[in-house]
């Protein structure tokens, strides 16, 4: 049987998982901690590949100057000084990907309530129809 | 003023209407200029740098998200920089995989403001980027204008080298590499229009978010009243004021572009025509639309009020019924 306000209702869960939800949705199986800890491992992942690939564009930049001074050079200030530039790229990666993804997620937990209540709506409106409908029947 | 609200309603409807058409449609369109530029600024290698390929791509293009146009324009350019030389491509090829890593990762709707900053630049009003990314994104959507920038810089870098970069020359005095990539980290050009762009994008942003009246024409003012300031003090600085004309007209366009977002875009945000399938025991096939302004020819005053020559004077009254006027005197 057809039911003018669950489809209206139905229309806007099935707009929401279709649309701005579809972003949110696997944070409903996360806690908070949990989904910004995934996260920020995702992003150190990520920065590391960056660092990488930035180091690397860096070397051939000064490939010369850097092949001619190499033997003067001492080798392991350079590596420590390479390091400590990835630390801090990668620490302030962090605290970004920390603010942004608690952000998302305080944004993302506002808008699913909304939608869970309104998934909760349809199912009463199921049962309602379930219960109402041996009486329909009777009518007839 | 009320023509064009009309105006506005008659798009709006249009669009909600069409918007199945329309989105794809933007997408085609973008997505050959795209090509185009791109074939016509660095086609080097000759076999891609042909009308016929850039249709086609943008034809794919077409049924594809924005972001399958980005990775298609940057597939495109770095197979025409291999023609040109290994190693540019090589340097691209970084290039694209950083801002891939860096921010794509984290912000994958952008797609447009990558694509559409460079496309602006080369057309010579870039500075209506920040304008439009100040006045409909979030503050950090500045960063895909930034990589976009880098992108743009980058290649008009290579496109002014093309010679050097492409001789087969043992003795160069610096590698290819290092000219390459000169091309971003010497150029204080781009520093400069990425200081300007940015500093206007996230003023336009703070101000038109502010509650005050008329704050997006503000915006749109005063935004573009800075960048033009730090571009032209930039310019001075780095001994490169050759285009000082050419920033004059982007910014007076910039500002033309803000005022149209700012009628248009108040509003259209509305404008979301939704399809959707679901299920329980039936099938629902939903078509959404958004209820619609009523558009001003649809409206109709109906005068109540008498029109003016109802009252008659008593001579005219003695006239039509054909009697003395003396009579009606009470």
């Amino acid at each position: 049987m057809l039911n003018k306000e669950r489809i209206r209702l139905m229309t806007k869960l099935a707009a929401y998982e279709q649309g701005e939800g579809k972003e949110y949705m696997p944070m409903s199986r996360f806690y908070r901690r949990d989904y910004i800890g995934f996260q920020m491992i995702k992003t150190l992942f990520y920065s590391t590949i960056a660092f990488g690939i930035l180091f690397l564009l860096t070397f051939l930049y000064q490939m010369e100057s850097f092949l001619e001074s190499m033997y003067q050079m001492d080798m392991q200030e350079y590596i420590v000084g390479v390091l400590v530039k990835y630390i801090i790229f990668v620490a302030v990666y962090q605290v970004i990907a920390r603010f942004v993804y608690s952000r998302r997620y305080r944004k993302g937990h506002k808008s699913l309530k909304l939608y869970f209540n309104r998934l909760k709506k349809v199912e009463k409106l199921y049962e309602r129809e379930e219960t109402l409908l041996p009486i329909d029947d009777w009518e007839e | 003023m009320t023509k064009l609200l009309e105006l506005r309603e008659r798009l709006r409807d249009f669009y909600g209407k069409f918007e199945f058409y329309i989105k794809p449609g933007i997408r085609f369109v973008v997505a050959l200029i795209t090509f185009f530029l791109i074939n016509g600024n660095i086609g080097y290698m000759s076999r891609l740098n042909n009308p016929a390929v850039a249709i086609a791509l943008a034809l794919v293009c077409t049924f594809l998200p924005i972001n399958a146009t980005v990775v298609l324009a940057a597939v495109l350019i770095l197979a025409h920089l291999f023609a040109l030389s290994v190693e540019v491509c090589v340097v691209a090829l970084l290039l694209f995989l950083v801002m891939f890593f860096m921010y794509y990762k984290f912000a994958p709707k952008e797609g447009y403001g990558l694509l559409v900053t460079p496309l602006l630049c080369r057309l010579g009003i870039g500075e209506v980027m920040p304008t439009g990314l100040g006045l409909a994104k979030e503050p950090y959507s500045i960063l895909s204008m930034i990589c976009g920038l880098v992108v743009y810089y980058f290649l008009r870098g290579v496109k002014a080298n093309d010679a050097l970069l492409a001789a087969v020359d043992e003795e160069a005095e610096v590698s290819k590499f290092t000219l390459a990539l000169q091309q971003i980290v010497g150029n204080q050009e781009l520093y400069v229009t990425v200081l300007a762009f940015g500093l206007t994008a996230l003023v336009i942003y703070i101000i038109r978010r502010q509650s005050f009246a008329r704050s997006w024409t503000v915006a749109v003012a005063l935004g573009n009243g800075i960048n033009l300031i730090v571009l032209l003090v930039g310019s001075f600085l780095i001994k490169q004021t050759g285009n000082i004309p050419g920033m004059i007209v982007g910014t007076v366009v910039a500002v033309a572009a803000g005022l149209l977002m700012e009628f248009f875009l108040f509003n259209l945000d509305y404008v979301r025509t939704e399809r959707l399938q679901f299920e329980d025991d039936e099938y629902y096939y939903v078509k959404a639309v958004p209820k619609v302004f009523v558009s001003g020819k649809e409206k109709r005053v109906k005068q109540i009020n008498s029109r003016k020559n109802d009252r008659i004077s008593k001579k005219e009254l003695a006239d039509e019924f054909d009697i003395d006027r003396d009579l009606l005197d009470d």
